[in-house]
């Protein structure tokens, strides 16, 4: 009988081995991983050229930074309205966009504040990845009242029928549960309290002649709840009469903004993301010292973060499983396509990877955590897009081998095996398995005879970049 | 009697440790691996409905004369009412919704094998979505971070049928019931157990993730081989198995909703006789704060007709199989402004199949009287959740360490199974 297959998870996190820095190429790959949609040569070397704290300033200016390649196409490529406009833009600007760190910032934001489509109206979704972006470098308090104005957040936990005569608990708890001090801080008493702080939160169509074009935050004073309210956390309003009466909840939004339980959860949790399932404590104390210490500037929390000594360790290289969209986008975007003209597959295949954006029914969003995206229901996920993306049954993709491999195909399976190992994996192949892959490849090439040309070598091509990116090391990063 | 659990992985490692480095891709395709292939032994199915489910919605107690006071618009009505959410009787109290006639025809038969337990929960209650989801997986009223009850369960157990996989989740992440020390897996759909290439790629990769040394490697990298190494292993155990051209029997219509096809997919798994105990399967979607009617009328629909289809397709097997429908919470009594409700305490659980002691709403009702809700606003959760399930492992699973599965619980009976 076959040995019984193992336990997921089976492995305890290993000892503290004191986890060293890395060198300066791998720190480099390691940096433009984590700060971008996928690792590119060009990104490396830039990261080498400029130097890592050089290269991060640079990523914390995105308007200095020249997007205009990937704007344009958006303008035309699906319309602002379109049901699934925010996910092709959310796509096309992690493979393309020259502003990396930004969108990953706003990729954070938007699941950490999420939202789901199917209860929102489409165009409050593309406006509110818009308004991350464009707050991603400021203040927590401001991406805060952003998200509790935000015509998709006000849609999906309730806020447009949460009124004075019945109040409606779903906001006002979710705000302190998952967007700010997380559970064990606040009471149940809170809840009602806050609700009624939000009573009144709103939002009306906004019109292009007669046609409504989307939505836009609106206070209805007539159905705030009048009075005082006051929490366990030490934050009351003796209660505003009239338009005054949202400069109670704009109020508590900034308090939990300045909360310290708001920075532990909010920064450790953009740890989790950006660096490890485990981010070192004395790294994460860092960053939440500098983010109280800033008033919850994002800018400086996440150079904090990238620049920390130990972000790139050892201990952190290649420890993060990717999440279906950001494997799917990794993937794509190591291809170095010049455009794409369609996002229907990839999207769809995204959500077979369950990681739509926009799409999460529970306000929780997706996990951060590794764990949640390994198992052999996630590898096998992965490995049928991995299959169908280097066959070209991802349509939009065209997968260009003479530009990836060589202008002419070339005669050695080494020569297959090493840039398409540096492609999809960094390099980071142990080298028993590069030895059967070229082994694979060398068969293969066998049969081609002296004289390949692409049409011949294709199909080898394929199949050995199928099983590249299909490799453990092709799903972490 | 922990069971002394030999993994794959262990096993390689110690071979790869006596110096095998190389990674040596068999030259042909393996011959099909045989598995162990249990019999038809009992089986735990648990269906969670996620997001707080309106249980006084689903099996109304419309003859609670507080019920429609609290739910003026949004009530089930009475059955005789001439119009309206008319709800289908079930006992002099209790009415189901009326987009559940399968589950009422199954709970109203003679000899009948549908049971409700109302007012369910555990002391004290969270309201919190995700921490009452962890509560209920886990068991444990203190650690919310801890293994899951089903986990705990086969860590105490073993395999009646020596079976390689025992517990199964038809979603795309592994719920919290199955976290632990027992290998337990999740697959979205049983369709994806299949490797999509050519056998000599399967060759490679299973050579690659199951021969690589992964001694030293990070964490989530030696998962991922993990991963890899149990995939393989899930394949070949499915190999026997054709969910893309599976008919159900008896006439059996599954909705073609994530319910439907989970259940339709875990029936197939279990006519096949692999021996897997526990499935579960989720059914999204109920946090209904507003529009309630509307909302959950759906999701009732798309409830009773795969538990009804699940049924019918088991036939005769359905002896062996008990169904246990819960959520993470109850909605509060009074419908909020938005024709919907907030989140509650007291739930219910659905228990059918098997011996289950049905046609009866068991289990003690607190009734809806204002000095009888909890925190005067929501239905007391009068019966803990764990008895229900200690009475499933107890009574039809072949038994438990209820200790180590529900550890500090005083066990009061609730008769359900």
């Amino acid at each position: 009988m076959r040995q019984p297959i193992s336990r997921r998870a089976f492995f305890a996190p290993a000892a503290a081995a004191a986890p060293a820095p890395l060198p300066p190429t791998s720190a480099a790959a390691h940096l433009a991983n984590r700060a971008t949609f996928g690792s590119k040569p060009s990104v490396v070397a830039q990261i080498e050229a400029m130097g890592a704290a050089a290269w991060v300033d640079m990523q914390l200016e995105p308007d200095s930074i020249d997007d205009n390649a990937i704007e344009t196409q958006l303008l035309t490529l699906i319309a602002r309205t379109s049901i699934n406009a925010a996910d092709v833009r959310m796509a096309a600007r992690a493979i393309f966009s020259k502003r990396q760190l930004a969108w990953r910032m706003a990729y954070f934001l938007n699941n950490h504040f999420a939202t789901y489509r199917p209860k929102t109206q489409p165009i409050s979704e593309t406006n509110e990845d818009d308004t991350f972006r464009r707050l991603c470098y400021g203040r927590f308090a401001d991406v805060l009242r952003a998200s509790a104005q935000s015509p998709a957040m006000i849609d999906f936990l309730d806020s447009q029928t949460n009124v004075s005569s019945s109040p409606n608990e779903n906001y006002a708890r979710e705000l302190m549960e998952l967007h700010t001090l997380g559970v064990g801080v606040y009471t149940e008493a809170d809840v009602a309290a806050i609700s009624r702080v939000f009573t009144g939160w709103s939002r009306v169509n906004t019109f292009s002649g007669t046609t409504a074009i989307g939505s836009r935050f609106e206070f209805r004073s007539t159905v705030h709840t009048q009075g005082p309210k006051t929490t366990s956390l030490g934050w009351s309003t003796p209660g505003f009469a009239g338009a005054a009466g949202v400069n109670e909840g704009l109020s508590f939004l900034d308090f939990l903004a300045g909360h310290v339980e708001t920075a532990r959860r909010f920064v450790r949790k953009l740890c989790v993301y950006f660096v490890s399932d485990q981010p070192p404590a004395t790294l994460v104390g860092r960053a939440v010292r500098k983010f109280c210490d800033t008033g919850g500037d994002l800018k400086a929390t996440l150079r904090c973060i990238l620049l920390d000594p130990d972000f790139a360790t050892t201990a952190t290289a290649r420890g993060k499983a990717m999440d279906g969209f950001e494997f799917a986008v990794s993937s794509v975007r190591r291809l170095h396509l010049a455009s794409m003209t369609s996002y229907t597959t990839l999207l769809s295949r995204v959500g077979i990877l369950r990681a739509l954006p926009h799409s999460t029914l529970e306000p929780t969003g997706y996990p951060e955590v590794s764990e949640e995206w390994q198992g052999p229901g996630n590898e096998l996920a992965r490995w049928d897009f991995a299959s169908d993306l280097v066959n070209d049954l991802v349509s939009g993709v065209v997968v260009p081998w003479d530009r990836l491999i060589a202008k002419n195909p070339p005669l050695t399976a080494v020569e297959y095996v090493q840039p398409l190992c540096d492609l999809f994996c960094d390099g980071d192949v142990p080298p028993a398995t590069q030895l059967a892959l070229e082994q694979f490849m060398a068969a293969r090439l066998a049969t081609v005879g002296t004289s390949p040309t692409w049409t011949t070598v294709r199909p080898h091509a394929r199949a050995l970049a199928g099983l590249v990116l299909r490799l453990p090391e092709a799903a972490l990063h | 009697m922990t069971r002394s659990n030999p993994t794959r992985r262990s096993f390689l490692q110690s071979s790869a440790l006596a110096g095998a480095a190389a990674i040596t891709v068999p030259a042909t395709a393996k011959a099909a691996t045989p598995r162990a292939r249990g019999g038809n032994g009992k089986v735990c199915v648990v269906l969670f409905q996620r997001g707080g489910s309106d249980f006084l919605n689903l099996y109304a107690p419309v003859g609670d004369p507080n019920y429609a006071v609290k739910r003026p618009t949004i009530g089930v009505l009475p059955p005789g009412s001439p119009a309206g959410t008319v709800g289908l009787a079930m006992t002099p109290i209790f009415a189901m919704h009326p987009n559940m006639p399968g589950i009422h025809a199954a709970f109203t038969a003679p000899n009948s094998r549908c049971a409700v337990v109302h007012a369910v929960g555990y002391q004290p209650p969270n309201r919190s979505h995700f921490v009452s989801q962890d509560l209920y997986e886990t068991g444990m009223m203190l650690n919310t971070t801890g293994d899951g009850w089903i986990n705990r369960h086969l860590q105490v157990t073993t395999s009646p049928t020596n079976a390689p996989v025992r517990a199964l989740a038809l979603s795309g992440a592994l719920p919290r019931a199955l976290y632990g020390a027992y290998p337990c897996y999740n697959v979205a759909s049983t369709q994806d157990l299949v490797f999509a290439g050519s056998a000599a790629e399967r060759q490679l990769l299973e050579a690659v993730v199951e021969n690589t040394v992964t001694t030293g490697m990070p964490t989530t990298l030696r998962n991922a081989y993990q991963g890899g190494v149990d995939a393989f292993g899930l394949i070949d155990l499915f190999a026997p198995l054709s969910p893309t051209t599976y008919a159900p029997a008896n006439g059996a219509v599954y909705p073609t909703s994530t319910l439907g096809k989970g259940l339709k997919e875990i029936a197939e798994v279990i006519k096949a006789g692999l021996g897997i105990e526990f499935f579960t399967v989720d059914q999204g979607g109920w946090d209904h704060h507003h529009n309630l009617v509307s909302n959950v009328a759906p999701l009732a629909t798309d409830l009773n007709n795969a538990i009804t289809a699940f049924f019918q397709d088991l036939g005769a097997l359905a002896s062996e199989v008990v169904l246990v429908a819960m959520s993470e919470f109850g909605r509060e009594v009074q419908q909020n402004g938005s024709n919907g409700t907030d989140h509650g305490v007291g739930g219910a659980m659905l228990v059918m199949g098997g011996q289950v002691q049905g046609g009866a709403v068991r289990g003690v009702w607190p009734t809806l009287a204002n000095n009888a809700l909890d925190s005067g606003r929501f239905l007391a959760a009068s019966n803990d959740f764990r008895d229900v399930l200690r009475e499933v492992l107890m009574n039809h699973m072949g038994g438990t360490d209820a200790n180590v599965v529900f550890p500090g619980r005083v066990y009061q009976p609730i008769g359900v199974v």
